[in-house]
C-alpha cells in the first residue's frame, strides 16, 4: 500500500479508497480465492498444522486516537438512527464499538495492501459463504482479565511467549486466533499481527496452545 | 467401576456474559415458537422452559436454548481433545478432524458399519482403519479410538449423550436485553448512511454482566469400555467438560452471531459444590487449578489408552514442510 509505508496507518478514509480502487480486481477473484481458502483450511485441519494463538495488544492509544474516536462518533450517531445529537458513548460502549470496527478497518488494511492474496480471507471470514467463519475474534479487555485468560490458557498447557518488549497498557485488545500454518515458516496469526501493528497497536503478549 | 461413579452427577455452573450476546429469538419470533409448540397464557415460558430446554429472558421474552451452551462445550472439547493429541505426538483424535468426508463435522455412528457400503461411510471406514483407530482382525473388530472422545461424552448417532444441559431456578445476576442496529461499514466509513429506504438491521442482544444459571448432569456412561479406556466414563466427561469450558473462558468459543466482533464471551464457573464434585471425580485437589492439572492428565491417559498402541504401528506424521500452503 503506497501510502502506508512502514508508519502507522491513521487516514482510514484514505485507507478506505485506496481499497476501493482496487475491489474491482478483488471482486472477480472473490468467490475463486474463497475456494482456495477453504480447501486450505480443510488441509490444515487434516495435516494438523494448526493450533490455538491469542494476541494480546496495549490498546490505550489506539482506543483515543482522534481517528478512531472519528470512526467511533461515525458508528455511534448512524447507530442512534440518524440524530445529530446524541451524547458520547461512555468507557464500555466505546470499548464495544471498537472491537466491532476493528475488524472493518482490517478488512481494508488488507484490501488494500494484499488485493491479490487471499491468506486475509482465512483469518475475517466471508459473509459470501456463510459456513466459512472468521478465524480470529477481538476484544477489548481490562488487565485482569487479560491475565484471567492468559492463565486459563497456560494451564492448558499453552506457552506464554516471552517479548523483547513489555507493553503497559490500562486496557488490551484481545485477539483469539484459530491459528493455520501458511507456508514459508508463517502463521495466520503473523499475518494478522502484522497488519494490526500497521494501525499502530502494539502486541504486549502472546499465548499459544500448540499441536505439533 | 463403583455404583457411586455410575449415578448422575449434577453439576451447577454460573456463565457471566463478558459481552453482549446476539443469541436466541427476538419478542415476536419466541412468541410465535411458543404458540406453535401449544404453550399459551402467562406461565408459557415457565413450561417450556421444563420442558424443552428453553430459557425465557424475562422482559424482552428472549428464548435462548440450553442445547446452545452443550454445543458450545462441545466443539470447545472437540478442538481441545484434537489439538492435545497432536500435541502428544498421538495424531488426529477426533471424528470431525478426520480425511473423510467433510472436515468438521463429527461422524462417528453406532453401530459401525462395517459392510460394503459407498461413498462416504465407505471412505469414512477406511480412514478409521488408515489411522488404526478400528482394526478389524478376521471376525474380530477391535475399536481403539472408536467412538472419538467427543462423540462417546457428548453423543453420536446411536450413542446417547451423556452430558445434558438445563438452565438452573433462575439468574444469578439479571439478564437484560438490548437491541441495536448492524451498521455497514462502508457506511461508517463514509460517516452517512446509504441512500434509499435501505434502514438498517435490527438485532436484539443480551447485555453484558448478566449471568446465568447452568446445569449440566453427566448420565448414563454405563461401564468403562466402550465410551473410556483408562477410567470410568464420568471421570473423562468430567475431565473434557471441565478443559473445555476453560477454552470457553478463553474466549476461542462464544455464544450466539457476531462472534468475531467482539460478541458472546462468556466466562463459565463452577459453584464450590461442583467445584468439589469434580475434584471428587477426578481425584484432584479441590481448587481451579488443581482441577485442570488433574483434567488434563486424565485426558492425556485416556488419549495414550486409545491412540498410544495404535500410533506406534504408524508411520511417522507428514513434516510441516511438505504440508499444503495457502
Amino acid at each position: 500500500m503506497t501510502s502506508q509505508g512502514s508508519s502507522t496507518i491513521t487516514d482510514y478514509k484514505k485507507l478506505f479508497e485506496e481499497a476501493q480502487t482496487r475491489l474491482g480486481n478483488l471482486s472477480r477473484r472473490r468467490v475463486e480465492d474463497i475456494n482456495a481458502v477453504r480447501e486450505a483450511v480443510s488441509s490444515s485441519a487434516r495435516s494438523g498444522s494448526w493450533r490455538l494463538t491469542i494476541l494480546v495488544y496495549a490498546a490505550d492509544d489506539f482506543i483515543t486516537a482522534k481517528h478512531t474516536r472519528d470512526l467511533v462518533n461515525n458508528a455511534s450517531r448512524l447507530a442512534a438512527h440518524g440524530r445529530q445529537q446524541r451524547s458520547s458513548p461512555g468507557s464500555e460502549e466505546l470499548d464495544a464499538w471498537v472491537a466491532w470496527l476493528l475488524k472493518g478497518v482490517l478488512r481494508y488494511v488488507f484490501m488494500a495492501d494484499e488485493a491479490g492474496d487471499p491468506k486475509w480471507r482465512y483469518l475475517l471470514g466471508s459473509s459470501r459463504k456463510p459456513a466459512f467463519a472468521s478465524r480470529a475474534s477481538f476484544r477489548i479487555a481490562a488487565r485482569d482479565e487479560v491475565e484471567r485468560v492468559v492463565e486459563a490458557m497456560k494451564a492448558l498447557g499453552a506457552e506464554d511467549q516471552a517479548l523483547e518488549q513489555r507493553v503497559e497498557s490500562g486496557k488490551y485488545l484481545l485477539v483469539n486466533v484459530v491459528d493455520c500454518y501458511l507456508g514459508d515458516g508463517r502463521w495466520a496469526s503473523d499475518v494478522l499481527n502484522e497488519a494490526l501493528q500497521k494501525l499502530g497497536l502494539k502486541l504486549a503478549r502472546k499465548v499459544t496452545l500448540r499441536g505439533v | 467401576m463403583s455404583a457411586r461413579l455410575a449415578q448422575p452427577v449434577n453439576l451447577e455452573f454460573r456463565v457471566l456474559l463478558k459481552s453482549p450476546a446476539v443469541t436466541g429469538e427476538d419478542p415476536d419470533s419466541s412468541r410465535e415458537l411458543l404458540t406453535i409448540l401449544g404453550f399459551r397464557g402467562e406461565n408459557a415460558r415457565k413450561s417450556v422452559a421444563q420442558h424443552y430446554g428453553l430459557l425465557s429472558v424475562q422482559e424482552a421474552g428472549f428464548l435462548i436454548r440450553a442445547s446452545s451452551f452443550k454445543g458450545l462445550l462441545r466443539v470447545a472439547s472437540e478442538y481441545l481433545v484434537e489439538l492435545k493429541s497432536l500435541n502428544l505426538g498421538l495424531g488426529h483424535a477426533v471424528c470431525s478432524f478426520l480425511d473423510a468426508g467433510r472436515i468438521g463435522m463429527p461422524k462417528c455412528v453406532l453401530p459401525l458399519p462395517l459392510g460394503e457400503g459407498a461413498g462416504e461411510a465407505r471412505e469414512f471406514l477406511e480412514a478409521l482403519k488408515g489411522a488404526r483407530w478400528v482394526v478389524i482382525g478376521g471376525d474380530r473388530v477391535e475399536f481403539n479410538n472408536y467412538p472419538c472422545i467427543p462423540c462417546s461424552v457428548f453423543g453420536a448417532t446411536g450413542l446417547k449423550s451423556m452430558v445434558t444441559v438445563s438452565f438452573g431456578r433462575g439468574f444469578v445476576r439479571k439478564v437484560e436485553p438490548s437491541s441495536f442496529y448492524r451498521l455497514f461499514f462502508n457506511e461508517v466509513m463514509r460517516g452517512e448512511p446509504r441512500g434509499g429506504n435501505v434502514r438498517p438491521l435490527l438485532i436484539h442482544a443480551l447485555k453484558a454482566g448478566g449471568e446465568i444459571a447452568l446445569n449440566v448432569t453427566l448420565a448414563g456412561g454405563g461401564p468403562q469400555g466402550l465410551r473410556s479406556k483408562s477410567c470410568p466414563p464420568h471421570t473423562l466427561a468430567a475431565a473434557v467438560l471441565w478443559l473445555a469450558a476453560q477454552l470457553v473462558n478463553a474466549g476461542f468459543f462464544r455464544l450466539g452471531r457476531f462472534k468475531s466482533r467482539g460478541l458472546g464471551a462468556l466466562q463459565i464457573a463452577p459453584t464450590e459444590d461442583t467445584l468439589s464434585k469434580l475434584a471428587q471425580l477426578l481425584g484432584a485437589e479441590n481448587t481451579s487449578a488443581g482441577v485442570t492439572a488433574k483434567a488434563n492428565g486424565v485426558l492425556e491417559s485416556e488419549l495414550r489408552a486409545r491412540l498410544g498402541q495404535a500410533r506406534s504401528g504408524n508411520p511417522p506424521a507428514e513434516p510441516a514442510a511438505s504440508r499444503k500452503k495457502l
